[in-house]
């Protein structure tokens, strides 16, 4: 899927995020997504990931077959 | 191209055993429970240990094999209910999943994440 619309879909539930996604395969549905929010904050990992696959549930359905997810607050960046 | 989710760079298993089921008349959800309950370590992938048939698998059996710990998989390509009842159960969107003691723990990420800080190793060696 388009890179950008991923990006604002993403920013429209993390406000503050900042997002770097790569195409790790070459196809543009396997994607790594590098997101930093402060919204992260006092969550665990799985709680992080969650909030981010909730984001991308519609999308995984169908356009996207999987996310390298890599989370973390402005803190830890 | 070489698996750009494999970290370990090893893919071949000893240690994770495929799922022998017996649970006729059960539904997904009481499937689920009986395999999770089976092992204190178990896995639902695409493919079996021997044979991972997704780069995410692949890296999550590289990383249980690296370990000094045994498991059991179930391969959710040979079973429609629980590919999507797994994904129901732990309202998580994609395989694979790992289970220790019942828990849910993570997909690939977060396992590749919880090893590289060696929080993986604590948690297994319980």
């Amino acid at each position: 899927m388009n890179f950008e619309e991923l990006e604002n879909l993403i920013k429209e539930n993390l406000k503050d995020a900042t997002v770097e996604i790569s195409d790790l395969t070459g196809t543009g549905d396997h994607l790594g997504l590098s997101i930093t929010s402060n919204e992260f904050k006092g969550k665990n990992l799985l709680a992080q990931h969650r909030m981010v696959m909730d984001i991308l549930k519609e999308e995984l359905k169908d356009r996207l077959h999987a996310v390298k997810l890599k989370t973390q607050t402005y803190e830890q960046g | 191209m070489s698996n750009p989710f494999n970290i370990v760079g090893q893919e071949t298993s000893e240690k994770g055993r495929p799922y022998e089921e017996n649970s006729e008349g059960l539904g997904a959800k009481e499937r689920i429970e009986k395999m999770i309950a089976s092992t204190p370590i178990f896995l639902f992938m695409k493919g079996v240990p021997d044979f991972p048939q997704c780069g995410f698998s692949a890296n999550v059996i590289a990383i249980l094999n690296s370990l000094d710990i045994k498991y059991s998989s179930f391969d959710v390509l040979s079973d429609m209910d629980i590919r999507q009842g797994i994904k129901d159960f732990s309202n998580w969107p994609t395989i694979p999943q790992l289970y220790v003691n019942g828990e849910f723990i993570g997909g690939c990420d977060i396992i590749t994440e919880m090893y590289q800080k060696g929080e993986l190793q604590s948690l297994l060696a319980k």
